[in-house]
């Protein structure tokens, strides 16, 4: 009795801090999204759901939704294999791990706006560092590419936020990977097993609990993306870059324009916390499995 | 008497017509950063406002572009606010449209430093342009025109000598200045405010400077079909066509276009009157600038002299506590001295016609006191619509400016797009 009393005691001040900062601003938000309101004021007019009628028939909100898929799967996908495939050659014994694992995540380190300046420069068509290596091995035709270019852009900025993340995973992984018991590998060895049959059956069933926080984070960094594509934009982010982070910042708070719409911007904010939270739950069945104790 | 001695008397009279104020602290939140020369300028004209009105001191908080939504924001929290600063349309469009700024009307009215009235030293196409629902909600103090910026020794060397007045000869000057060996157009591809300058001003000087909004108010979409619309369209995709705008243009990111301009590669930008300024640290010596109005297209409806513009202006926030001190400080900072400060140190365009601007955008001055209108961005639109204007209008038309989607493509998505936009609303 004792125990469940101190329990309550030590569990309230928690409580009561994500009561207060998380699920309280996020019943006002959903309430905000009923009404019509410039964010002048205090005068906002009660519309019922008629924001999330106008999202569902907005075509700039399912640009923005399928961009924001797009950098979830596609993003999601060569960032994790990228991360798992360093992970695999950082474990194998080779030299200079630590080094390696700096260098990876060092992108996490730097500023958003100098990462997108050193990747516009990058991509630059005439200077860029990418067509000139392009062309200086003879690929002239591949070194002509306008990375840039409104077909190119969001794929470019994708490549770039790949390199950004995998390093912050691949951190994760490891730390993951450390801790798994060195005989574990040794008896591997003894038995004969490569490099992937020891990754596919000792590191992936050992990290599964990394693994399954690691897409999580992903998840809810890849919906709420804004910062890098936003820097990469630059004066004006190309509709081609719009994420629903990115849209629902055009819509409540403007950019360039007036636009100022608080109550249809943060109905989009809503869709973004139901789509998280759906994708979180789906990410945590999906991966469900007994705990490993070693 | 000299403009020198003009200038002085008016400062005197300037400072010694300051109101008294009791111990008032102007809060001021402002649309520039504290290191660019505009926020330095206006620094030291608050340090001088202050000298003169020793119970008149300010406190600043420089939030930079993204001011007026800072401004909405502290504002619904509660915190008093005297004086901002924003972009002319965004006022419009924001604070003052939505009700929630002071009428300057009076102000306007009021004796000015110099003689006459405040609004009698402004520009009057600006002042216009100031005006919403027959009230004025804000001041503007300086502005940039949108205009085809060039680099003069390269137009010269490629023998272009007169000014294009029309889109023909403007045509001839640039093909002149391709076979030169100079690459004729810069642009950015990813700055769709800079490239809707373009179809802005065609539709502009083919159908008028109503059109834009016509087009966009009609329910059915279907006056984006009208032949001024399809023309303009030819008429810029022609620049690509003839290899005025290189190719390679598609893959610039801000401000890699402009920069071809600094290294003397391209001759001319349609761009704002900032572009000199921007690019002061990296042009050579002696890099001579000139403005040339957009072009007129031969038997369109418009009139060669309508510029467009960005205009910054004051207003004053409701329930503001020191309103008073506030329409003061604004007077003040209209004055010609005060003005010419401006001009001069920040090489900007300013609101009060008597003052001189800088030699790297006279021809600017120059494009303002013969326009017969000044037009605002998106010609109205980005006043009325601004969602409409940034994400059908201004997208739309990148796409269709950089070859993404094809004239009846274009045509056809904004015939939907705009009925879909009223259904939708």
């Amino acid at each position: 009795m004792i125990g469940k009393r101190l329990i309550g005691l030590f569990v309230t001040p928690a409580l009561a801090i994500y009561l207060c900062f998380f699920l309280i601003p996020t019943g006002f938000t959903f309430y905000f999204s009923l009404f019509d309101w410039s964010g002048f004021g205090t005068e906002a007019q009660f519309i019922g759901f008629d924001n999330y009628r106008r999202l569902w028939n907005d075509p700039t909100f399912w640009l923005s939704f399928r961009n924001t898929l797009a950098l979830l799967f596609v993003g999601g996908f060569f960032v994790f294999v990228l991360a798992f495939l360093y992970t695999i050659l950082i474990n194998s014994g080779i030299w200079g791990k630590k080094l390696f694992r700096l260098v990876f995540f060092l992108p996490n380190v730097v500023s958003v706006v100098a990462l997108s300046a050193m990747w516009a420069y990058i991509y630059n068509p005439r200077y860029g560092l990418l067509n000139t290596s392009l062309k200086a091995v003879g690929l002239d035709e591949m070194g002509r590419t306008l990375w840039t270019s409104p077909d190119n852009i969001f794929w470019a900025m994708l490549a770039a936020l790949v390199w950004v993340f995998t390093g912050f995973f691949l951190i994760l992984l490891l730390a993951g990977v450390d801790k798994i018991p060195p005989d574990m590998y040794e008896a591997a060895d003894l038995e004969g097993a490569n490099l992937w049959h020891k990754f596919w059956y000792i590191t992936v069933p050992m990290i599964w609990d990394v693994m399954t926080i690691s897409f999580v984070i992903w998840i809810i960094n890849a919906v709420k993306m804004f910062e890098f594509p936003f820097a990469f934009g630059f004066l004006q982010v190309p509709q081609q870059l719009y994420t629903l982070g990115i849209y629902l910042y055009i819509m409540g708070f403007g950019q360039r324009d007036p636009i100022y719409q608080l109550g249809y911007a943060t109905a989009i904010g809503v869709v973004m916390l139901v789509l998280a939270f759906s994708l979180i739950v789906l990410v945590r069945r999906l991966m469900r499995r007994d705990q490993l104790e070693f | 008497m000299s403009d020198i001695k003009l200038s002085g008397l008016s400062l005197i009279a300037t400072l010694m017509a300051g109101t008294a104020f009791a111990e008032t602290e102007i809060t001021y939140w402002s649309f520039w950063n504290e290191p660019e020369p505009q926020a330095q300028v206006l620094k030291a004209l608050m340090d001088e406002y202050s000298a003169a009105n020793p119970d008149v001191t300010f406190n600043v908080v420089w939030n930079g572009r993204q001011n007026q939504t800072t401004v909405r924001n502290a504002l619904a929290g509660g915190t008093s606010i005297d004086l901002m600063d924003a972009d002319m349309d965004g006022l419009n469009g924001g604070l003052v449209g939505q009700g929630a700024a002071i009428a300057l009307d009076d102000l306007v009215a009021s004796d000015s430093p110099d003689g006459g009235t405040v609004g009698e030293a402004i520009y009057p196409a600006l002042l216009a342009n100031a005006e919403l629902n027959g009230s004025v909600g804000q001041l503007p103090y300086a502005f940039y025109t949108y205009q085809i910026f060039y680099n003069a020794a390269q137009m010269r060397d490629a023998g272009v000598s007169a000014t294009p007045a029309t889109w023909a000869e403007y045509m001839d000057a640039m093909k002149a200045v391709q076979a030169s060996g100079v690459n004729a157009i810069a642009v950015e591809s990813d700055i769709a405010f800079y490239n809707i300058n373009w179809f802005n001003y065609l539709l502009a000087r083919i159908a008028g400077p109503d059109f834009v909004l016509k087009a966009a108010e009609d329910k059915t979409g279907e006056t984006w079909r009208d032949p001024a619309v399809r023309q303009a369209l030819e008429l810029e995709a022609a620049l690509w066509a003839d290899g005025l705008i290189p190719e390679e243009s598609k893959g610039y990111q801000w401000p890699a276009g402009q920069q071809t301009l600094a290294f003397g590669e391209t001759a001319t930008e349609l761009v704002g009157s900032w572009l000199p300024i921007e690019l002061a640290d990296q042009v050579d010596e002696g890099f001579e600038w000139g403005a040339m109005n957009f072009p007129m297209v031969e038997g369109g409806k418009g009139d060669v002299n309508d510029t467009i513009i960005y205009a910054v202006s004051f207003a004053i926030p409701d329930g503001a506590e020191d309103a008073d001190a506030a329409q003061d400080f604004i007077r003040f900072a209209l004055s010609k001295s005060a003005q010419q400060k401006m001009a001069d140190d920040a090489l900007i365009g300013v609101a009060n016609a008597s003052v001189e601007w800088a030699d790297v955008i006279s021809d600017s001055r120059e494009a303002v006191a013969n326009a017969t209108s000044l037009l605002s961005e998106n010609l109205g639109l980005k006043v009325a619509y601004a969602d409409y204007s940034s994400n059908i209008y201004e997208a739309m038309h990148n796409k269709v400016f950089l070859g993404q989607i094809s004239i009846d493509e274009f045509v056809d998505g904004m015939v939907e797009q705009t009925k879909g936009y009223w259904e939708n609303r």
